[in-house]
């Protein structure tokens, strides 16, 4: 027999269907693996070549570890709530649930043809309620919990009503971190005032504390969308998704306090094998810096001015102290002989924007305010001045002034040459500040010797040692959005009672999506649950906003591990068993989002007890991205020049504007041929007067497409042209006839051509519908089978790579598999008809070594 | 194989096995003690395919259970090795020899070859220093 990949394939999916070959059971008698991938959102546009990269890797391991020994969890599901079918069925009226069972459908048959051994009994769909029953409760838990920073972990709210029936809250524990800087601080009060609070009082006080939290906030509200996106959904303004604008907006708000887990969240990264890039953009996201807050004490006042700083270990070459103009001490510790000149500065600076005032460097304005305060080792006198290029609203308002460390203080020591000295190693304080973290520190007594980074640590523990000062760390991370004004997305088990949000009873669950007559907000600007008629908790009001994208992704895991289970999310023998997922896989660009949020999920249900693991990932692996080639017509833009000039000849070369249309599909030939013809006398001319530097034809051709390209001739912005429209084998050109009939609304643009194609830029990118560039897997499978698609896909380089896809390099792959059969196959001499491979398999050896 | 597994450096891994190929197919190879384990370790990338074979070699139950082969450590030792030969420390010519040779017989061969005895223009070396694996000199 021949190689017949199809025959073969289509008879083993079904034998493995029939047989249930990868159905896994929890056998505790074998060592488990668990191989997860990150679940795919069922777009309506399928599969591309490039989604199954990373399935295709983690299969390889997934066989790989049960030819090894190991009892395999591999399963698949769908991430099946999401904006674009929604945004669908607000243009089609057709139900978001509809469009996701079809697309679904679409996505199986794609992933069955690959050959993949998932175990598909155990397939979660975060849109079915038995799935997100579950991922409403896991909200209730979040809702019913708070953070205790003293014990480092989430308790229930319970255990805090009887705190504060018993102690009140003092607020200076740190337990109370309220999470939302933007609140009211909220006020002390003690055992008593706690019984005497009603219960809205009381229930409004808790909220404050819950680890799922309605505030007043700012949100990132995107009209266009309808919806408040997260900080992470938002890049330089405008949404992610679309890159329509966003606005700023205060309006009441869901949010999770991801930040009580901050420190958690960074010191878990220590131990996962991830890829440094994800831990470092997990960091950065985080951003934890720590400084120190030191007080400088006034010379002959009962004050002190606090500064805050992230480099304490300067603190030896601290020249000025510079106080915002905004500064509250300003007026009290500036002499009577000073007051007038300082008073005009401060009046005249705070009319300049925040933004100016940081942006404008050059400019250096300031006044020293006559005071004095005391530094905090040295005990010398330090002057304090007013300077702009302090801001009011960020930290305490002043800075300590380091010139030989940092170069804002450094180009206000120089205008108004206070002395400095240097503070680290072998610098030259006359050419600027040195910034460096690798520095030495010198001049600075018991620092002196040590780097940056051990230099910190050390100056703040001096300082904590003589109460001046004291640690202080900061964190970048803000709570995270969770409603949304969306309708395809889970119901947050909430209803309202006197205006305060009580979680539905666990009995309860699941709070179904409702119907609804149309997926949009309501007149009013309520969101689309709004509309839902008869929908109501016992008489009670419902909340309306759903559920982010991020939730159901953010326990999925674990639902894999028992999926049938109606009592619990997952049974605690299938937890025990499998544990945390051996090896993840997935792309890069959920680092800040999905990665984040769904480490953060397993730490809280670890701090509860429900997990005996608090990192749900040991080791990520991410793949590279396979890109599609686009094409980009160069489109004409008729004010620009018209001529050109090739650098070797003198005269200019006419290509009007008028050459160019009779160049269009459809316009007199007799024009176009003037043009070549007047082209080609032009060259000739040239040829015949320089010949040594005679061009050719295809030489003035490349020189002419270089010029176009080049030139500001053609518009910048894109069009793409279909990639089956790409005449084959030539790189660089469309074929005109098939373009303009894929492009009816470009019919009449004026492109660039030459011959009869358009010219076009080719290039490599992320391969999207849109961009016409997608290659389909289901093509190759058809032509090539799936087992030479998934050796071509690893065969394309380095996993976590990016690269091109190339369907030209197909072949060899394709050609290895023949052989590799083959070499199991006699070519038969009588057989010369049926081409040249193998027709009878011819392994020698007696059959099968070991029965198996 | 394995290793590249382990580390995901699959494309390694195709690699190393179109070399395989190449390299049986030369041999027209039918040993099933080769092409067995060679199928199982397949199997992951190309399961299909693996599976016919399986079957055809006279297996009933999948190859999805088949146990990973093993690698033989003595298939992987290379035969001979290509010794630098340097004189007073300066490497002047690479000579190839079985590594079942003693450092005598190393040291003999090495002074029997026609280019090793041009250089020493007839003269006796002084020392002749035979590092088995790593490298021969000759001290002039």
């Amino acid at each position: 027999m021949a190689y017949e990949h199809k025959r073969i394939e289509e008879k083993w999916r079904k034998h493995w269907k029939d047989a249930k070959t990868y159905r896994v059971e929890n056998d505790t008698a074998k060592p488990k693996y668990y191989v997860l991938d990150m679940f795919p959102y069922p777009s309506g546009a399928g599969l591309h070549v490039g989604h199954p990269l990373g399935y295709i890797a983690s299969d390889i391991v997934a066989r790989y570890k049960r030819h090894s020994g190991f009892n395999v969890l591999h399963p698949m599901g769908y991430d099946s709530f999401g904006l674009p079918a929604e945004q669908y069925a607000i243009q089609t009226g057709q139900h978001p649930a509809k469009t996701t069972e079809v697309n679904i459908a679409r996505y199986r048959e794609q992933l069955d043809r690959i050959g993949f051994s998932f175990d598909w009994s155990r397939e979660v769909r975060t849109s079915d309620p038995a799935y997100y029953k579950w991922t409403q409760w896991i909200f209730l838990q979040l809702f019913e919990s708070w953070y205790d920073h003293a014990a480092q972990k989430a308790r229930p709210i319970q255990e805090l009503v009887e705190r504060f029936e018993k102690h009140g809250w003092t607020g200076d524990d740190d337990s109370a971190i309220t999470g939302n800087e933007e609140l009211d601080p909220l006020t002390q009060f003690s055992h008593s005032d706690w019984a005497t609070f009603s219960e809205k009082h009381q229930q409004q006080i808790l909220l404050r504390f819950r680890l799922a939290y309605l505030s007043e906030a700012w949100v990132n509200w995107c009209p266009a969308l309808g919806t408040v996106l997260a900080n992470d959904e938002v890049k330089d303004g405008v949404s992610e998704r679309g890159g329509h604008p966003v606005e700023r907006k205060r309006m009441p708000q869901w949010s999770m306090r991801i930040t009580a887990y901050a420190q958690r969240l960074l010191d878990g990264l220590n131990d996962v094998d991830w890829s440094e890039s994800i831990k470092e953009a997990q960091r950065n996201w985080i951003g934890r810096s720590e400084g120190a807050l030191i007080r400088f004490p006034m010379a002959e006042r009962s004050e002190a001015i606090e500064v805050f700083t992230t480099r304490p270990d300067t603190i030896f070459g601290v020249s000025f102290v510079t106080l915002a103009p905004e500064h509250e001490l300003i007026e009290k510790i500036t002499p009577a002989e000073n007051r007038a000149e300082v008073m005009a500065y401060v009046t005249q600076a705070k009319n300049r924007s925040e933004r100016e005032r940081l942006t404008d460097v050059k400019k250096v304005s300031g006044v020293f305010t006559g005071a004095y305060v005391k530094h905090p080792f040295t005990h010398l006198d330090i002057p304090v001045w007013v300077g702009d290029y302090v801001l009011g609203g960020y930290g305490t308002g002043a800075v300590m002034a380091v010139p030989a460390g940092d170069q804002r203080d450094w180009n206000f020591a120089t205008h108004f040459k206070i002395p400095f000295v240097a503070v680290t190693e072998n610098w030259d304080i006359s050419t600027g500040a040195d910034e460096s973290k690798e520095a030495t520190l010198t001049n600075s007594v018991f620092l002196n010797g040590l780097k940056v980074a051990d230099a910190i640590p050390r100056a703040i523990d001096e300082l904590e040692a003589k109460g001046v000062g004291e640690r202080r760390i900061n964190f970048r991370l803000r709570d995270a959005a969770f409603g949304r004004q969306r309708y395809w997305g889970e119901p947050i088990p909430i209803y309202y009672k006197d205006g305060v949000p009580y979680g539905v009873a666990e009995g309860d669950l699941p709070v179904v999506l409702p119907e609804v007559d149309k997926f949009l907000p309501t007149e009013d600007g309520e969101p689309p649950l709004a509309r839902a008629t008869n929908w109501n908790y016992k008489g009670l009001p419902y909340e309306t906003t759903t559920m982010p994208g991020w939730a159901g992704s953010s326990w999925y895991f674990l639902r894999y591990m028992d999926p049938q289970n109606e009592g619990r999310f997952a049974s605690p023998e299938a937890i025990n068993y499998w544990q945390q997922v051996d090896l993840y896989v997935g792309g890069s660009e959920h680092a800040t989002g999905h990665l984040l949020y769904f480490r953060f999920w397993t730490k809280f249900l670890h701090d509860r007890g429900w997990l005996p693991f608090d990192e749900p990932a040991k080791k990520l692996m991410n793949q590279g991205m396979i890109q599609g080639v686009s094409a980009e017509l160069l489109r004409w833009k008729p004010e620009s020049q018209t001529t050109g000039t090739h650098p070797g000849l003198r005269t200019k070369i006419y290509w009007s504007y008028e050459y160019y249309l009779a160049l269009l599909p459809g316009s007199a030939s007799d024009q176009r041929d003037l043009f070549k013809r007047n082209y080609e006398a032009e060259v000739a001319r040239f040829n015949r007067e320089h010949p040594a530097e005679a061009i050719h034809d295809s030489s003035a051709r490349a020189w002419m497409n270089a010029w176009m390209m080049s030139s500001d001739t053609f518009e910048t912005s894109r069009v793409l042209a279909p990639i089956e429209n790409i005449i084959p084998g030539s790189v660089g050109t469309v074929d005109v006839q098939k373009a303009a009939e894929a492009l009816p609304e470009f019919r009449d643009a004026f492109f660039f051509k030459w011959d009869n194609s358009f010219l076009a830029n080719r290039p490599v990118e992320k391969m999207s519908k849109s961009k016409f560039n997608v290659v389909n897997p289901d093509d190759i499978i058809e032509k090539y089978g799936a087992d030479t698609l998934r050796l071509y896909e690893m065969f394309l380089g380095p996993i976590e790579q990016s690269k091109p896809w190339d369907t030209n390099g197909i072949e060899g792959t394709s050609r290895f598999l023949k052989k590799f059969w083959n070499l199991f196959h006699l070519r038969s001499p009588k057989l010369p008809s049926e081409g040249d491979e193998g027709e009878i398999f011819t392994v020698t050896d007696e059959a099968p070594r070991s029965p198996n | 194989m394995t290793e590249d597994i382990e580390k995901m450096s699959f494309n390694t891994s195709v690699s190393q096995f179109m070399i395989a190929v190449n390299e049986l197919a030369a041999l027209k190879c039918t040993k099933r003690a080769v092409l067995e384990p060679l199928t199982v370790a397949l199997a992951p990338f190309a399961p299909h395919i693996a599976e016919e074979l399986w079957s055809l070699l006279g297996h009933t139950a999948s190859v999805t259970g088949a146990q990973w082969p093993q690698w033989d450590a003595q298939h992987l030792v290379e035969d001979n090795f290509s010794y630098p030969i340097s004189f007073n420390g300066k490497t002047r010519l690479q000579l190839e020899f079985p590594i079942a040779l003693s450092k005598e017989e190393v040291e003999a061969a090495v002074l029997a070859n026609p280019e090793v005895q041009s250089r020493l223009e007839g003269k006796a070396p002084k020392k002749v220093i035979v590092v088995p694996k790593r490298i021969v000199n000759i001290v002039v």
